[in-house]
């Protein structure tokens, strides 16, 4: 008796806490962008503690949540292309420790949101929103560009046999999206050019 | 067991909380009036994606206070004035707060804000897709998509006519380059800026970036108007595969759930049985966002957005019915 009321009682607790599911994400790609022209300069990339480790809880029934490793696939993004449009990035500790880079670009995610419906069936959506402000080595603003990127997904009625991997093709598309802007807008600003 | 039962319906009782009413009236008013009333929980709470907007002062209403410290705290804004934060008990009756005008950097009272004098409207294409959605896939449909732009810029022309003088881009390589420029902080702000919060907001919101300020402006020079109006958006149509499809699935949901009843109550000498009624859900709609830009300095003047059900884009009728919805509050 004294072990199915234990059984009962961590079954009960388990499930009223909950357990966020990691949604598996494939690492991000270099993206394409043919003809963006590059700044000479060398970019110290400063990704927060904050920023690397964010992760975004999604209540998908009262008894579980899917945790999505937005963190991870931004630093991993802005690693792989911030070189399109800076000459040379190395990526840096702190604001202070900028002796060796000409200006520091440190990007956050401002928001994100995503929809996984019910029923399955209907559209996969998400949205996010990038951040970056560029210093100076005085640690003066110099600029900062925000860029909101979105997507939208599904695989009809098929769209339950892979649903996380719908969500999570969509955030990505949704990060790509925002990232392009971003770059694109770091590359034309005028403020940089005349740096 | 009695009381492992006892404790699970407490803990389910827990966890779904017990709301109590905490209901109280409240008359809000400012000096000057027409200033816009939002309710938070707590002070400066960052609540920019939920927040509660009680309305414009003059104004009076039952406001919900939590059950536990019993207090809000109203947000009161209005263009050009220093906004303010309030404390409100359930003991508070009525209210008038005394705005006080911002300041310029010589520490003068900012002019009266006033919205710029409009001859000629420079509008986009609209950045906007269809997207069709089929059994097992989707996809942007690029005609119906070139259609819905077409029939939208047709509405557009349309409501202004009359009105202003309303000029297309049109679309030569450096128009779309500057538009590009432009885009890129007109979607952010359409994302971040609350539609209905931006004529209240103490200063006046801009395309953040210069390059996007500097697009507008040559746009404007370039076309000779005042003012921007770009508009985004999306509408998902389902194919009859996805219909038929999704029809297929619910009869044959109810079809199971009527055999598997009627099965059990002739079994069991029931008298009568009960099944379900599987009904499919369709998620066909329009979302369409629009913005407004000052051409001379980038400031963002006005923003809507809006949703729809299916829209034949090729009937004027039904898109100068959306334009009308979406262009409602700005004249």
């Amino acid at each position: 008796m004294n072990i199915s009321r234990t059984v009962l009682l961590a079954f009960v607790v388990t499930s009223l806490l909950g357990c966020a599911t990691g949604l598996n994400m494939s690492p991000p790609a270099k993206l394409d962008m043919a003809g963006i022209q590059q700044h000479p300069f060398t970019a110290g990339l400063l990704l927060s503690k904050e920023l690397k480790e964010n992760v975004y809880l999604k209540q998908t029934s009262p008894f579980d949540k899917i945790s999505y490793p937005l963190g991870e696939q931004t630093t991993q993004m802005f690693q792989k292309n911030l070189p399109l449009v800076f000459s040379k990035v190395v990526e840096i500790e702190s604001r202070n420790a900028s002796q060796d880079v000409d200006l520091i670009v440190e990007p956050s995610i401002v928001n994100f949101s995503s929809v996984i419906p019910m029923p399955a069936y209907n559209p996969y959506t998400a949205k996010i929103v990038y951040r970056v402000d560029i210093y100076n080595k005085k640690g003066e603003k110099i600029f900062t560009q925000t860029a909101a990127g979105d997507a939208q997904s599904s695989k009809g009625l098929m769209s339950g046999f892979s649903a996380q991997g719908i969500a999570a093709d969509v955030a990505q598309k949704a990060m790509e999206n925002a990232m392009k802007q971003i770059l694109e807008g770091l590359s034309t600003a005028e403020e940089l050019k005349k740096f | 067991m009695k009381k492992l039962i006892s404790v699970f319906i407490l803990i389910l009782l827990f966890s779904t909380g017990c709301a109590t009413t905490n209901r109280h009236p409240l008359k809000v008013d400012s000096t000057p009036s027409d200033a816009l009333i939002s309710v938070h929980d707590k002070k400066d709470s960052s609540t920019e994606n939920t927040r509660k907007v009680a309305g414009t002062t003059p104004m009076g209403k039952n406001f919900d206070f939590p059950s536990e410290g019993s207090h809000l705290w109203l947000e009161i804004e209005k263009r050009g004035y220093v906004p303010q934060w309030v404390e409100v008990t359930p003991g508070t009756k009525a209210l008038t707060v005394n705005l006080e005008r911002m300041k310029d950097k010589s520490s003068e009272p900012v002019k009266e804000y006033t919205f710029p004098l409009v001859k000629r409207l420079l509008f986009a294409i609209p950045d906007f897709e269809v997207v069709k959605r089929g059994f097992s896939s989707e996809g942007v449909s690029k005609d119906e998509s070139t259609a819905a732009k077409t029939g939208l810029a047709k509405g557009i022309q349309a409501y202004f006519t009359g009105k202003y003088e309303v000029v297309q881009i049109e679309g030569s390589q450096d128009d779309t380059q500057l538009l590009k420029s432009a885009w890129r902080d007109v979607r952010t702000a359409m994302e971040l800026i609350d539609p209905i919060r931006l004529k209240y907001l103490s200063t006046p919101q801009y395309l953040e970036t210069r390059g996007s300020r500097e697009a507008a402006r040559q746009l404007g020079s370039r076309y000779g108007a005042e003012v921007l109006l770009v508009l985004s958006g999306r509408q998902n149509l389902e194919t009859a595969g996805m219909v038929l499809g999704k029809v297929g699935l619910t009869v044959a949901g109810t079809a199971a759930s009527y055999g598997n009843a009627y099965g059990r109550a002739v079994s069991q000498g029931d008298s009568f049985f009960i099944y379900t009624v599987y009904v499919p859900e369709f998620s066909q709609g329009t979302l369409i966002n629009a913005a407004l830009i000052d051409c001379r300095a980038g400031e963002i003047l006005w923003l809507n957005k809006g949703l729809w059900g299916t829209v034949n884009f090729n009937e004027p009728e039904a898109v100068n019915g959306i334009v009308q919805d979406l262009l409602t509050g700005l004249k």
